[in-house]
């Protein structure tokens, strides 16, 4: 397959690896139900667990300089068993980008536009990701350093504008939630926003400097963390108890926002963040999943297959639940245990069995 | 409106094959028709309002019920 010429510079990987993160802001909401009033904890403790899992991807990337995903598997693992989990990969991408545009599309409908069809606003949606992706990497690149800057902007806004409205009681009293529901807190936060970075192996033919690779994804990690962090202790701070049964926290800790009667119902900033973030974090999957099947199936180019990839993705996307509880329940229940193999058994075991390689090749050069 | 989705699709589908056709893209011809026509397939049913099974109910019943690998 043609490589793309562009290449992805340091500031442009930090720039998306805060965007990408940042599409996941509201989906922690849904999380608040569990964790209650311990969701900052609960985003302190993945991020800690989650920055193990990225350096072990950034140094299965630099180990294998240049290469994607399905580059790596089918150096490391045997013939068809190699091809067998770069497809499921591609299916795993796949069903993340759908979830994402089913998540998109009915958020929009639920407080933008209630009278539209669902099959309207997904179709637009991914149209527009479809478009990015067809124009390439370089695009969605050069946009995440505005998104990125619009989404924090907004979020500065709303946390000065409700800053007397906080009152940090509210965060007492603390770990008041059991452990397990706390490790399933963690552990949810761990898989959906930060370790979903694993995508980003399959730009790593794209990236122009893999060496500075760590640094600027770790850093934009960490960027999106502090985000995370100062969003989910101000809704609580807010909210107090009623975290735990409000569907959607930042928007009703946006709509307390009244200054003088006049700067009011603000949630329209957050419906903003949350658009343009989940463009990002759309395109960059679906451009893994076109990526990955023109690199399995030894295409000339993904933009082959970019039209059909979108109609299956839009179709999908309409069938995948049936309500937005639904959708939270398995996220916050089932999807963890279904991406543990993914993001926290495939990476590490591929990473050893490349040391393992490296080794036994070092050996044989000495013998 | 069943008509114009299948007018769209047809239209879509046309460029698209005669693109690969041209160029004797043989493989991209093959993954391109395959995963068109699933997706045709889905947009034609839903269309007809037909309802589909949600993918996700597979997920939830290998995690739930055969595996017991879930959070209660």
């Amino acid at each position: 397959m043609k490589t793309e010429k562009y290449k992805i510079s340091n500031s442009q990987m930090m720039f998306m690896s805060i965007s990408f993160i940042q599409g996941a802001h509201l989906t922690i909401g849904f999380m608040s139900d569990i964790t209650g009033r311990d969701i900052w904890a609960a985003v302190i403790a993945a991020f800690l667990v989650s920055l193990i899992f990225i350096s072990i991807y950034i140094k299965l990337a630099q180990k294998f300089s240049g290469k994607s995903l399905i580059q790596i598997n089918d150096i490391l693992y045997p013939g068809v068993i190699a091809k067998f989990i770069s497809l499921v990969y591609i299916l795993f991408f796949f069903m993340i980008g759908v979830e994402n545009l089913v998540f998109t599309g009915r958020f929009i409908l639920s407080y933008v536009l209630p009278e539209t069809p669902l099959w309207v606003v997904v179709t637009m949606v991914n149209f527009v990701c479809g478009w990015a992706v067809l124009r390439g990497i370089e695009v969605i690149a050069r946009c995440c350093f505005l998104f990125s800057l619009i989404s924090a902007s907004a979020v500065l806004v709303v946390t000065l504008l409700v800053a007397k409205d906080m009152d940090f009681s509210n965060l007492q009293p603390f770990f008041e939630t059991s452990l397990k529901r706390f490790i399933q807190g963690a552990h949810v936060i761990a898989t959906i926003p930060f370790c979903e970075i694993l995508v980003f192996l399959m730009l790593a033919p794209n990236i122009g400097d893999i060496k500075g690779m760590k640094k600027s994804i770790l850093l934009g990690v960490s960027l999106s963390f502090i985000q995370l962090l100062v969003i989910a202790i101000r809704d609580v701070a807010v909210l107090g108890p009623l975290i735990s049964i409000i569907v959607s926290p930042s928007f009703e800790t946006t709509r307390v926002i009244n200054i003088y009667q006049i700067i009011t119902r603000l949630d329209i900033l957050i419906a903003i963040v949350l658009i343009i973030s989940m463009f990002v974090k759309i395109s960059i999957f679906y451009y893994a999943v076109t990526k990955g099947l023109a690199e399995l199936f030894k295409l000339n180019s993904y933009t082959y297959v970019i039209v059909p990839v979108g109609i299956v993705m839009i179709n999908l996307s309409i069938m995948t639940f049936g309500s937005s509880a639904q959708s939270d329940y398995a996220a916050a229940h089932i999807w963890p245990s279904f991406a543990l193999l993914f993001e926290f058994i495939i990476p590490p075991v591929s990473l050893i069995i490349a040391q393992i390689k490296g080794m036994n090749k070092k050996r044989e050069e000495v013998g | 409106m069943i008509f114009i989705l299948v007018a769209i699709l047809a239209v879509t589908g046309f460029f698209g094959v005669r693109e690969l056709v041209l160029k004797r893209y043989w493989r991209e011809l093959v993954l391109y028709s395959f995963l068109f026509l699933c997706g045709s397939a889905l947009s034609i049913l839903q269309a007809m309002r037909i309802d589909l099974p949600d993918p996700n109910i597979a997920l939830q019943y290998v995690f739930k019920d055969i595996l017991n690998l879930y959070y209660k």
